[in-house]
């Protein structure tokens, strides 16, 4: 009979179940080690007239002490605070993609009959996502990258954590070998500093032999919590099948999220963090190990093996995953007219951007041809006036991010907080020749930056401009050192201003950095 | 004495399992309620929804009377159904009305560039998704309900709560489901 995620479900929980159990004596009988070990070393006095059951009485009452700071230590706050660190905020209502985020949270926590779980987007390009207690955040690559039904599987799998409690166990779990690990780093201190000492005062290697003895710990309860980790992400991966029942989709984004390389920035490297994540936030080479170096020390079970469970209760091959995965590219149906030749097709928003269209430019669409003044009808105009050409200013999106487009020069205007959207979800569909010319152009600045000095004025010499919203005159600034594009800033409104074609060139430089700089 | 001591240590580990078994049973029975009642709130939020879509869609698609009309009947037929059988006719004809209405907007590009019938569409698609996913967890936990009111020994508690199994919510249907043309 092929098995089904029903089956995986029960024999994870068995085996969790398991592993938890083995894991409390293991703790208070090497404490017990210890202790024992320690009445060779100069600490021996301190437990001499102890007979070994007091001391195993010992072990096990510090045992509980660990277990009760661990499940006190697993809090909230701290999730919250390093959710501040990394500047995450709830979905943004106005914004399609955000939207759809937390329509996909409240359909899952139906399909798992709990009450939805509070949603953070953090503002970075990695494709991550991760819970504790109730909470679920999952990074803006993520988001931008994944399909509506790619985004279910991620977010049931995070949704089975919350149900399961996961985060209890892992912070039990942690705080245990954490303990261990302290004690062992201390008796190397130890040993070190006594062995120096030894030819004066004779006290023997005794701390050598603690010291070897729990690195040996250690390292068997290493061992064990990432067994545990690995089964109990295993779990998750069955239940978001319960939920969703659609292997499949669950399958095609633990791929797209597991090939990007950027999955680890510098604010995810925290060790207590990251068995957290849905897949590994530090890349390591041993993660995709599945041999016997892997199965003991990586926290997550390698994603080949996680995507062939996916395969198999989804009953299809290699081949239909790839399939799945192929990206579909953003519906193109206009065309436009240009010296007497149709252009196109291009999506509404690149039809936006081309600033040649004019009057009596004809642009044709499925349904036949239509003027320009029909297409500009479907935007509000607003009040303000672009600051670079003064052209009246629509209300539109770009990318799914409310944005302000310029009617007449093409320049944007974005909030600050909505940029890195728009930078995550742009495809990178630059031709050789295009990358070939934005290379050129950066080098071109990065020329003039050194030759006539570093400001971004020295770049972009025209008369600073004024916030349409505010008056007072923008600030003139790198959007950053990649691309040395010169941007305007409002700094009272939070409003950014980039010319035509600006941020698609900032959004290749982010992408392609190794291909502009090779 | 020591036969004493066995017999109430034996005593307790049944009294403590009855409870326990009587608890589980209480959850469960909960979690059942609860996904029934989710199908109802799912299924009234979509009639909410209606009015506005089809106001959208006339805007530009306005010779499309018949489906706008198909939708806006089986609408008002769902709302106002008294007994479980007619309204789970009236409901799925209301499925099969706006997937008409689906097909047909595919038809209209100008629709599809509109943000807000994006979003109107974004909403819909949640709300068929909700009612989709609300059966299917009603569906699961009554298998979990049925299957442990049946399992030796607690049955013995379920017959002593008189407990009877729930029945499955049917999906007449084949296409009721979105997604999966995958096997269990």
């Amino acid at each position: 009979m092929k098995t089904t995620f029903w089956e995986i479900q029960r024999k994870k929980k068995r085996a969790i179940t398991l592993l938890f159990i083995i894991f409390f004596p293991f703790f208070t009988l090497s404490l017990f080690g210890l202790l024992e070990i320690l009445r060779l070393t100069s600490f021996g006095f301190l437990i001499r007239g102890a007979s070994p059951l007091e001391l195993l009485l010992l072990s096990a009452l510090a045992s509980i002490l660990v277990y009760i700071i661990g499940i006190a230590g697993a809090r909230r706050e701290r999730i919250l605070r390093y959710l501040e660190i990394l500047k995450a905020q709830k979905p943004d209502k106005d914004d399609l993609k955000h939207k759809q985020v937390e329509n996909v949270v409240n359909e899952m926590s139906v399909a798992a009959t709990v009450s939805p779980p509070e949603v953070y987007i953090i503002p970075v390009l990695a494709k991550n996502a991760f819970s504790a207690f109730n909470i679920i955040a999952i990074t803006e690559g993520a988001v931008s990258s994944l399909e509506r039904d790619e985004l279910q599987g991620v977010i049931a799998h995070e949704m089975a954590h919350y149900l399961n409690g996961d985060s209890y166990y892992k912070g039990i779990l942690s705080t245990f070998v954490m303990t261990l690990s302290f004690f062992s780093s201390a008796s190397f201190y130890l040993a070190a500093g006594s062995s120096s000492r030894s030819k004066k005062k004779g006290i023997g290697g005794g701390f050598w032999l603690v010291f070897i003895y729990l690195m040996f710990v250690e390292f068997l309860s290493r061992l064990i919590n990432s067994l545990i980790s690995r089964e109990i992400e295993e779990r998750a991966d069955a239940m978001a099948v319960q939920f969703t029942r659609n292997p499949l989709s669950f399958a095609s984004a633990l791929w797209k999220v597991s090939r990007d390389r950027t999955r680890g920035i510098s604010a995810f490297n925290n060790p207590a963090m990251a068995s957290l994540f849905i897949v590994n936030p530090t890349i390591k080479g041993i993660d995709e190990i599945s041999g016997f170096l892997g199965n003991i020390f990586s926290t997550h079970p390698p994603v080949k093996k996680r995507i062939k469970t996916m395969l198999e209760l989804a009953g299809v091959g290699e081949k239909e995953l790839i399939e799945k995965v192929k990206v579909s590219s953003p519906k193109r149906e206009w065309w436009v007219e240009k010296d007497e030749t149709w252009l196109g097709p291009f999506s509404m928003e690149e039809l936006l951007e081309k600033t040649w269209i004019g009057e009596g430019v004809k642009i044709k669409g499925k349904t036949g041809i239509v003027t320009l003044k029909e297409l500009l009808s479907r935007f509000k105009p607003t009040e303000g006036n672009c600051p670079r050409c003064n052209g009246p200013l629509f209300y539109t999106y770009y990318e799914n991010v409310p944005i302000l487009r310029c009617g007449r020069c093409g320049g944007i205007i974005v909030r600050e907080d909505r940029v890195l959207r728009i930078i995550a979800r742009e495809e990178d569909n630059l031709s050789a020749e295009e990358i070939k010319y934005t290379k050129k152009i950066v080098e071109e600045k990065k020329e003039k930056l050194f030759s006539y000095g570093t400001t971004p004025r020295a770049v972009d010499p025209t008369e600073p401009l004024r916030c349409p919203f505010c008056g007072k005159p923008m600030q003139r600034r790198f959007f950053n050192f990649i691309t040395y594009t010169p941007v305007d800033y409002c700094p009272k409104c939070r409003l950014y201003f980039f010319d035509s074609g600006e941020i698609e060139m900032i959004t290749a430089g982010l992408k392609r950095v190794n291909i502009l700089y090779t | 004495m020591i036969a004493l001591l066995i017999l109430l240590g034996l005593a307790a580990i049944v009294i403590l399992w009855y409870f326990a078994t009587y608890n589980k049973f209480i959850r469960l029975r909960q979690q059942v309620e609860n996904a029934w009642a989710q199908i109802d709130v799912q299924l009234k939020r979509r009639h909410d929804l209606i009015p506005n879509l089809v106001e959208t869609v006339k805007g530009y698609a306005a010779h499309e009377r018949e489906t706008l009309t198909a939708v806006t009947e089986a609408r008002a037929k769902a709302t106002s159904a008294k007994t479980p059988e007619e309204s789970i006719e009236a409901e799925g004809e209301l499925t099969r009305a706006l997937r008409q209405l689906l097909l047909v907007v595919e038809n209209y590009p100008n629709l599809k560039a509109d943000q807000h019938f994006l979003e109107l569409m974004e909403e819909l698609r949640n709300t068929e998704n909700l009612i989709a996913f609300a059966r299917q967890a009603y569906n699961d936990n009554v298998m979990i309900f049925n299957t442990a009111i049946k399992r030796i020994p607690d049955a013995i508690v379920a017959s002593q709560m008189k407990l009877k199994e729930y029945p499955f919510w049917k999906i007449e249907e084949e296409e009721d489901r979105e997604a999966p043309q995958v096997k269990f």
